[in-house]
């Protein structure tokens, strides 16, 4: 198998039996490619997220095999998963607002990882902090460091985080549902960003949404999970345009009916959505 | 809490981009963001909380003249930071000075108070001032050694049980419930009896009881900042557990554990009064105050002020504890305190 993260038949169970959260689930994602994993909630998407990056809960159980660059995951101990998280595996989370420290200023957050990572000290560390803030747009990148999460907006908190998830140069960034809780032109703002950052990087990109239009803007090919089971996996492209799954083919049509909702707004909802 | 609902300040991005086009519609789909830090703003979960000061009812539409007032007008803190200095301030005078020697007994017998004994004397012709004044003394070191190993025993216990393994940290948390249910009484007595009564003894057998509680209370603080995505977030990017723990977990949770100690000292000074009364305390020759007002209980007709003094001294502590404790509570608001 090349570079990149390979899953194999990967399970996910609870401890106490009942239905898998994740049947038997296969993926690639080589190396800088983009993967839009879609689903709605429970699918088990964020749970094959979490899984990736170690994080399942106690009492979750994988089987199977998952590969990131040829390095096992499933059933790795403590310290394999310390030199994979941060160093190749990043993650941005849903939630802007929880996903700062609500009483350390940002700058100081985003120190923490580039002073770990490259061993910055002092006025070189500053530095990095600002070229770091400047790489995710933000303007007023000192007011900005100085400034507790709560200060700052939505938008902003998310590319903070983004810029804290980028501070390692991971080779892999998931980003579970990262702009599903900032308003539709702030959204589009993060989602250009990540675009263009997986692209300047040329990091592989597992992009979880419940957006088919987000994800098929981000992605080069999407995955569609329905209660744990992978239904449908292909080309972006073909994957709209021919959804050969039923549960695909409703997605998109969904979709479809709201971007003309949008040409035809002020009609009765009855009319557009049939 | 009324004094959370400030202003949000999403949508400032807002106006930084083009609005979308309508190719694509479906990102309008997105929810409300939730704006405000989370980490603190659940009430403490104590039962010795003294009638807050009258807040504003409702936060107003603009809140800052509101917020500017409450910076100022902190009358709980106030009252609780000077009832409690003044226990320390003669703690600290009775460490260089006592109107009379303790052991002196020159006074007469039961006197009422006067400018030569400002509370009267004991029936060994003893200054009670004096008494009420080492008392004191005795009395802060028994609260503040007992809130310190409380919070040291009790964080340390706390921190380790929300990063335990599940079984673990139930079992923990069972071991603190059985703490929580045994008296601090007997625990004293049982130490007593084992080590000999000291104040040293004291102070651990109160420390320990009260430990559960802190265990208790930062296990929950640290289990709820630990669910915080920014732990989580910070775990993936390979941060020890050892870092996460002093950079994210505790800065989160000490203003909730300064609270505690606050109340936890006035708990202690309650306890060690209780235990002396009862002739389990601070042994003699040490002054205390439970003791003096057992001692005072068979003349307390006669000689009133003997009994009555160190228990105001008591009073003073612990509800000074207390306002101390809701005062710093109100000062921890993270809202108020981020916008200062």
């Amino acid at each position: 198998m090349s570079a990149g993260l390979a899953i194999a038949g990967l399970t996910v169970r609870a401890a106490s039996a009942g239905r898998p959260l994740l049947e038997a689930v296969d993926l690639q994602l080589p190396a800088g490619q983009r993967l839009g994993l879609l689903g709605e909630s429970g699918s088990g998407k964020s749970t094959l997220a979490y899984a990736v990056a170690g994080l399942l809960p106690a009492g979750l159980a994988a089987a199977g095999s998952i590969q990131l660059d040829d390095q096992e995951l499933v059933g790795a101990d403590e310290r394999t998963w310390r030199t994979v998280r941060g160093a190749k595996v990043a993650l941005v989370f849903q939630e802007p607002a929880t996903a700062l420290d609500p009483l350390m200023r940002l700058g100081r957050q985003l120190a923490e990882p580039l002073r770990r990572h490259h061993g910055l000290r002092g006025e070189a560390l500053e530095q990095a902090v600002r070229q770091a803030l400047a790489a995710v747009a933000l303007d007023e990148v000192d007011q900005i460091a100085r400034a507790f999460p709560h200060q700052v907006s939505g938008g902003q908190r998310q590319r903070v985080a983004l810029a804290m998830a980028l501070a390692c140069d991971p080779t892999l960034l998931i980003a579970d549902e990262p702009t599903t809780a900032l308003d539709a032109t702030v959204q589009r703002g993060v989602l250009e960003l990540i675009d263009r950052l997986a692209r300047q990087r040329s990091m592989s990109l597992l992009f979880v949404t419940h957006d088919i239009a987000v994800a098929a803007a981000v992605s080069d090919r999407l995955a569609v999970l329905r209660s744990g089971r992978l239904v449908e996996h292909g080309p972006a492209a073909q994957l709209v345009a021919r959804p050969r799954h039923p549960y695909t083919a409703r997605l998109v049509a969904s979709a479809r009916r709201f971007q003309t909702a949008l040409d035809r707004a002020g009609q009765p909802m009855e009319e557009v959505l049939r | 809490m009324t004094a959370l609902t400030g202003p949000t300040t999403a949508g400032r991005e807002a106006d930084r981009r083009p609005p979308a086009t309508t190719t694509d519609p479906t990102y309008a789909t997105s929810g409300p963001a939730a704006d405000r830090p989370t980490a603190l703003d659940s009430p403490a979960p104590d039962a010795l909380q003294p009638a807050s000061p009258s807040s504003p009812a409702a936060a107003p539409a603009d809140d800052r003249p509101a917020r500017a007032g409450r910076a100022r007008r902190r009358p709980t803190l106030v009252v609780g930071a000077v009832l409690v200095g003044l226990g320390l301030l003669v703690a600290v005078v009775s460490l260089f000075w006592t109107p009379y020697n303790l052991t002196d007994t020159a006074g007469g017998r039961l006197e009422a108070p006067s400018l030569d004994h400002w509370l009267g004397t004991d029936k060994l012709g003893r200054d009670t001032a004096s008494f009420v004044m080492v008392g004191t003394r005795i009395a802060l070191q028994v609260g503040l050694g007992a809130a310190g190993i409380a919070a040291l025993a009790g964080t340390a216990v706390g921190l380790a049980a929300a990063w335990a393994k599940p079984w673990l940290d139930d079992a923990a948390a069972s071991v603190f419930d059985v703490m929580l249910a045994f008296p601090t009484l007997l625990l004293a007595m049982v130490i007593g009896a084992a080590q000999g009564r000291s104040t040293a003894t004291v102070i651990i057998a109160i420390g320990l009881a009260q430990s559960a509680y802190v265990a208790r209370l930062s296990r929950i603080l640290a289990r709820r900042v630990r669910g915080q995505a920014f732990v989580t977030a910070a775990i993936v990017s390979g941060s020890s557990l050892w870092a996460i723990t002093f950079r994210h977990l505790l800065p989160n949770m000490w203003t909730m554990l300064v609270v505690n100690f606050a109340l936890s000292f006035g708990v202690g000074v309650l306890a060690e009064a209780t235990l002396s009364y009862l002739g389990l305390g601070v042994p003699p020759p040490n002054a205390s105050l439970g003791r003096l007002m057992k001692e005072a209980q068979q003349t307390v007709l006669t000689a009133p002020v003997e009994a009555i003094a160190p228990g105001v001294m008591v009073l003073v502590l612990v509800i000074g504890a207390n306002y101390l404790a809701d005062g710093l509570r109100e000062l921890a608001d993270p809202v108020a305190r981020g916008r200062a």
